[in-house]
This record gives structure tokens, C-alpha cells and sequence, in this order.
């Protein structure tokens, strides 16, 4: 890309270039012209004279030749004349002799400051010698040389001409044209559209380009004042939807955390319920042994009656006592299965205690043990019931500060997904020899107390190990799982300072640690 | 039919069984009625298949809440191959629901827990009358 001005420099050059050269051309034909013509006068001339010397040499008279070249002009003009015989000797010689050599046939030459001619002195086809002029060309170097000086000076004046012509050019076409470029530019350095693009123009095109320009801006200032407006317009909108999508996040949250305490509540509830159920078992065994023990004492007072009128078989006897042995074994059931119903009782009491999130000393242990239980009986009092072996390994008398009732609850979600799990895998492997195993151990370091719960369920599958801490993950049917129950678990044990972690393979078995620091303190809270 | 007449029993809990035969001892021993007790569905199922021929269950009382096989599929299967045999179902939960999967099962009656043995032994003592009449 070049310059506008480099451009017309360029065209100024080749144009003062051209007229030069054709100026040099016509000089050239003309200086030409105009030797030709000089030598052909002097040759003409040289022949007249030639002509007149004839005589001179037909009479050998010195005198013809002397009284002729008398009226030459010998200040300016006629430098030497020599008549020479046939024979080459000088007959008669005027001036200075001629130093120059000539051939035979030279008729002119030419030099610098004079010019030369030879021509034959011939009388009815007979050669009698030659006359040998020499003059001065001083008239035609000057000619030449005012016909050059002119030549020159007129280049001079064409070419100061186009320069300054040039100058006016660029002057009345670059200068506006930059102008405006300028102008443009600070525009798009300061992005101020209200920089006014000067009028005054003189060329029409540059002020048509202004013109445009000028339009083109005001143009674009109707468009920035459009995307401002939009802009603004826009800014209020996200700014709409931003308070709208925070207060949605917000009821979200407020949502969300009321599932988690729904699933506290409805793990809770359906706990319950099937605990409350499973009161019911105990209590059939209670009420059917207190039936045998109430029947007995009618029995009694029946054999005592014998016993008084003697009148007894040794059967009844053995009866008797047999009666006794049932009577024994009817109270030994009403005992268990009153501890049972208690022990059922007091689990769910655990679970509806409310004096929430308050830490205090546990012996960890006793928490495992009644979450084991709770889910026991209630996994027992659902639907698809198993029966499962279940293996305790514990480092005894484990007792540090924790939060008993959150600990409790985790426990219980981790155990119930674990029950669920093994129920799981019992119907899908139906009728084959599996039995469902549930190891927990409990074990303390220098900082830590873990508590592993690994049961040999169906497994979680690699990619779902993840999404299983998510809220609202659940691989359950509607209405028996939230998905809530390891997050909850989670955020437990990050309250004990402590982790979560889940390790699992399919179809073989899932084990869940929870970690807890040892150090919980009432400062932590 | 013939006495005693043979009595399942089929209940998780080994409790339950001794229970059931210290209510009807008695009866066991005048030699009216035999029990037999299993403590899930497919020991039940098991000696039916073995024993259906030499030994006839009468009737059958059985839990719902059971380990390898519920109550409920256990009388399914029982009311559709032994046709003969009195089905008497008992639970914990009393729900409507229960009730009504266990009529279409095939029970005829439906217990909620805790069991009023009172009445498991008049259903006994009217089916032992029962053969007692048609023997005579
Ligand atoms: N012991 C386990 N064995 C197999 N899968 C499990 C086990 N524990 C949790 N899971 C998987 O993690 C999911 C999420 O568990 P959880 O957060 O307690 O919610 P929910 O029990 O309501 O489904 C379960 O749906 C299940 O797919
Ligand atoms: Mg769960």
C-alpha cells in the first residue's frame, strides 16, 4: 500500500521524465538539422569559392587568389584558406596554415570551434587542385548553445511547474483526505462520536467523503445510543432475573433443607412404624405365655382338688409337672420378650429424643449397638424380611464427645441401606445359598475412632460411587428412598471433623467408614 | 380323614412354635391334633412335597413377616397346590391392604398380632369335632 502522495510524486516524475525526454528528442533532430544545414551552407559556399579560385590556379596568379580572398572576413568568420595544386604542392595560403590531416574524399569537418571543407578545383572535367577553407563554427556552437539553454530553462519551468502543481494536488486532495483519516482515527482511539468532522472543503469528492462520513457517524451515534439503551435495558433485565434466580436459589435451599429434616422425620417415621409393629411380635408371645400361666392356675386348683380327694393318676401327676415345665418356659418367654419389646421401645425413644445437636461423652458402642437393633427389627417388620448374620468387632469401652444423636441417625441410614442392600441381593439371587453377612467394627487411633459398616448386598456399581453423597441419589424405588441419607451422613461427619467413605464393589459388598475425630470439644460447635 | 389331625405352624420365631404347642398340649395330648412346625415357607413347602402323601395337613397357621418367603406368597402357593388345606394368616400390621392380599391368597382368615389363641383353638376344637362326626 502507498501513500497518496508517493502516487502523484511518482506520476509527477514520470510525466516531467517524458517531457524531458521528448524535449531532448526534438532538440536532438533540431541541433541536427541545424549542423546539416551549417555544413551545406559552407560546402555551397566553399564551391562558389572553389569556382572563383578556378582562374587562380588556370593562370598560376597569386594575385587572383590574394585580391579574392581580400573581402573574407578574417576577424570573425574565415580563419585560413589554402589552394593547392594537382601536384599537392601549396600554391597559396591565407591565415594560419591547417594542421588538421584530411583524407582525399573528406569534403567538411566539423569541430567544436570550426569547421573545415576541401573541395577540388575542376575546370571542363579537369582537376587542377584543391581549396581548403577553414572557418569559424563559433555562430553555430552559439546557436546550439542558446538553442539548449532555452530547451533547458523551458524543462526548468515545466518541471517547477508540475512540482508546485503537484504541491496544490496533494495540498487540495491529500491534505483534506488526511484531515479526515485523522479525524477518524481520534474517533476510534477516543471512541467519541461527537468529534465533528471539519466542512470547509474546496474538491467535492473530499467533501462527499466528508459528507458520508459525517453521515456514517451520525449513524452509528443512533446505534451506540440503541445498544445503550438495549445495554441498560438488558442490565435491568439480568438484573430481574438474577434477584429472581437468587430468591429461587434461596427457597431452594430453605427446600432442600427441609427434605433433609422431612428425611430425618420420614426415616424416623417409617422406622417407627415398623417398630411400632414390631412391638407387636413380643407382645403376641407375652399375652399367649401369660394366657398359659393364667390357665395353669385353673389347672392348679383343679389338681389340687385331686390332690385332696386323692384321687390322681400317676399321668396327672407327670402332667402336673410337665404343667410346670411349661409354666417355666412361658415366664422365660414373657421375660425375653419383655426385654425385647423394651429394648424396641427404647430405640425408638433414642431416635424421637430432640435434644438436638448437643455434644456430649458416648460410649460408641452402646450408639452402634441400638442403631443395629432399630434397623434389625424394623428391616424385620417390612416386606421380603431376611435373616442376617451379624459380626461385632469392637475395640471395648470406646468413649468420646460426639454428637450422639446425629451419630445415631447416620448410623441408622448407613445400616438401613446396608439391610436393604442384602434384601436386595436376596431376591435377585433367590434360591441360591446366599446369606446375608453384616460386619461392624469400631476401632480408635491416636486421633480418630472409625466405625466400619460393610454388609455383602448388592454392591454399588463404580460410576454410581460418586452420586451416592449427592442429595436426592437414590437408586430406590418412590417412597422407599430420598436419596437424602448420605449426604446427611456426610455433613455428619464433617461435623465430627471427620470423613465419609464408601468403598464398594458389585454384587460382593459395600463398606461404609465413617470417621470421627477423637477431639470433638464444646468449642467446635 | 382321621385323627390326630395334623396342624403347620410356620413362624420365624421358635418361641412361637413352643407357645402354640404348650396352648394346644392338651389337645396334643388326647391325641386330636399333631403339630408340625417349620420356621419359614420353603421348610413348609419342602415336607408337603415329601410327606403330602403319608402325613395331611389340615391346617395352616403362618406369619406374614418372614425371612426367604412371605406369608402371603407362602399361601399362594400352598391354597393353589394343596387345595384341602385351611389357611389362617397372621401379622402384625393389620392393614386393610394385608387383609384383602391375603383373602385373594387364598387365606381364610386373617389374624392381627398379638393372636388371640382363644380363637385359634375354637377354629381347632370345631375341626376336630368335624372328623370326630364324620368318623362316627
Ligand atoms: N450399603 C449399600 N449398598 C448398596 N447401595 C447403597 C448402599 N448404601 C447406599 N447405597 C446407594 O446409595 C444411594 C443413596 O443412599 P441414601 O443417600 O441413603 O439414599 P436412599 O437410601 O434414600 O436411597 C442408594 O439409593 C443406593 O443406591
Ligand atoms: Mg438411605
Amino acid at each position: 500500500m502507498k501513500e497518496l502522495k508517493e502516487i502523484i510524486n511518482f506520476w509527477l516524475v514520470v510525466i516531467i521524465s517524458t517531457i524531458a525526454l521528448i524535449g531532448f528528442v526534438i532538440e536532438g533532430l533540431k541541433i541536427n538539422k541545424l549542423i546539416t544545414y551549417f555544413e551545406k551552407q559552407h560546402f555551397e559556399t566553399s564551391k562558389i569559392i572553389a569556382n572563383n579560385l578556378q582562374a587562380t590556379l588556370l593562370f598560376e596568379s597569386v594575385e587572383d587568389f590574394n585580391s579574392l580572398t581580400n573581402t573574407f572576413d578574417f576577424k570573425n568568420d574565415y580563419i585560413s584558406i589554402e589552394v593547392w595544386d594537382s601536384s599537392g604542392k601549396l600554391f597559396a595560403s591565407k591565415g594560419k596554415p591547417i594542421l588538421d590531416k584530411l583524407k582525399e574524399s573528406t569534403k567538411v569537418k566539423l569541430e567544436y570551434s570550426y569547421i573545415i571543407t576541401q573541395t577540388s578545383i575542376d575546370s571542363s572535367g579537369k582537376n587542377f587542385g584543391k581549396v581548403v577553407i577553414k572557418r569559424s563554427s563559433s555562430e553555430l556552437s552559439a546557436t546550439i548553445k542558446n538553442e539548449l539553454l532555452f530547451s533547458f530553462s523551458t524543462l526548468i519551468c515545466i518541471s517547477i511547474f508540475f512540482m508546485f502543481a503537484g504541491r496544490k494536488l496533494s495540498e487540495e486532495v491529500v491534505v483534506p483526505i488526511n484531515g479526515l483519516n485523522e479525524q477518524i482515527k481520534e474517533i476510534l482511539k477516543s471512541h467519541d462520536l461527537s468529534v465533528k468532522i471539519p466542512q470547509e472543503h474546496r474538491i467535492l469528492e473530499t467533501k462527499e467523503l466528508s459528507d458520508s462520513f459525517t453521515e456514517l457517524i451520525r449513524d452509528l451515534l443512533d446505534s451506540k445510543r440503541e445498544l445503550e439503551e438495549m445495554n441498560l435495558n438488558l442490565e435491568e433485565l439480568v438484573e430481574n432475573k438474577t434477584e429472581k434466580l437468587s430468591s429461587t436459589l434461596k427457597d431452594m435451599k430453605r427446600f432442600q433443607a427441609k427434605l433433609v429434616s422431612q428425611e430425618k422425620l420420614a426415616s424416623l417415621g417409617s422406622l417407627a412404624a415398623g417398630i411400632a409393629h414390631e412391638i407387636k411380635n413380643p407382645l403376641n408371645l407375652i399375652q399367649n405365655s401369660a394366657l398359659i400361666v393364667s390357665n395353669f392356675t385353673q389347672d392348679v386348683e383343679s389338681f389340687n382338688l385331686k390332690l385332696k380327694e386323692r384321687d390322681y393318676t400317676d399321668n396327672d401327676l407327670e402332667f402336673f409337672i410337665d404343667d410346670i415345665n411349661d409354666v417355666k418356659m412361658s415366664s422365660r418367654i414373657i421375660m425375653d420378650n419383655c426385654k425385647r419389646a423394651d429394648n424396641i421401645i427404647k430405640s425408638m425413644l433414642s431416635q424421637s429424643r430432640s435434644d438436638k445437636s448437643k455434644i456430649s461423652q458416648k460410649l460408641i458402642e452402646s450408639l452402634i449397638d441400638q442403631s443395629v437393633n432399630l434397623c434389625f427389627h424394623a428391616m424385620r417388620a417390612k416386606k421380603n424380611p431376611i435373616d442376617v448374620e451379624i459380626i461385632k468387632n469392637y475395640q471395648e469401652n470406646i468413649v468420646i464427645n460426639c454428637y450422639p444423636d446425629d451419630l445415631e441417625r447416620s448410623l441408622i441410614n448407613i445400616i438401613d441401606n446396608s439391610f436393604y442392600a442384602m434384601q436386595e441381593r436376596k431376591q435377585i439371587e433367590k434360591g441360591t445359598k446366599f446369606s446375608a453377612i453384616l460386619e461392624v467394627s469400631l476401632t480408635k487411633n491416636e486421633s480418630f475412632t472409625v466405625i466400619k459398616i460393610k454388609d455383602n448386598g448388592i454392591g454399588i456399581d463404580q460410576k454410581l460411587k460418586e452420586k451416592v453423597l449427592e442429595p436426592f441419589f437414590t437408586t430406590k424405588p418412590t417412597g422407599s428412598g430420598t436419596g437424602l441419607g448420605m449426604s446427611m451422613v456426610n455433613d455428619v461427619a464433617i461435623a465430627h471433623n471427620g470423613e465419609l467413605i464408601v468403598n464398594s464393589i458389585v454384587n460382593d459388598f459395600t463398606e461404609v467408614s465413617i470417621t470421627i475425630s477423637n477431639k470433638l470439644s464444646q468449642e467446635d460447635v | 380323614m382321621t385323627l390326630p389331625i395334623n396342624i403347620a405352624v410356620v413362624d420365624d420365631e421358635k418361641d412361637f412354635h413352643l407357645l402354640f404347642k404348650m396352648t394346644f398340649k392338651k389337645m396334643i395330648r388326647t391325641g386330636d391334633i399333631f403339630v408340625n412346625d417349620f420356621l419359614n415357607g420353603i421348610e413348609l413347602l419342602d415336607f408337603l412335597e415329601l410327606k403330602h402323601d403319608e402325613i395331611k395337613i389340615i391346617i395352616l397357621f403362618t406369619d406374614i413377616n418372614m425371612p426367604e418367603m412371605d406369608g402371603i406368597s407362602l399361601c399362594k402357593v400352598v391354597s393353589e397346590r394343596y387345595p384341602d388345606i385351611e389357611i389362617y394368616i397372621a401379622s402384625a400390621y393389620g392393614s386393610r391392604q394385608y387383609m384383602d392380599e391375603a383373602k385373594d391368597a387364598g387365606a381364610k382368615n386373617f389374624f392381627t398380632k398379638p393372636i388371640d389363641f382363644k380363637v385359634i383353638g375354637e377354629i381347632i376344637q370345631d375341626k376336630v369335632a368335624e372328623v370326630r362326626k364324620k368318623a362316627s
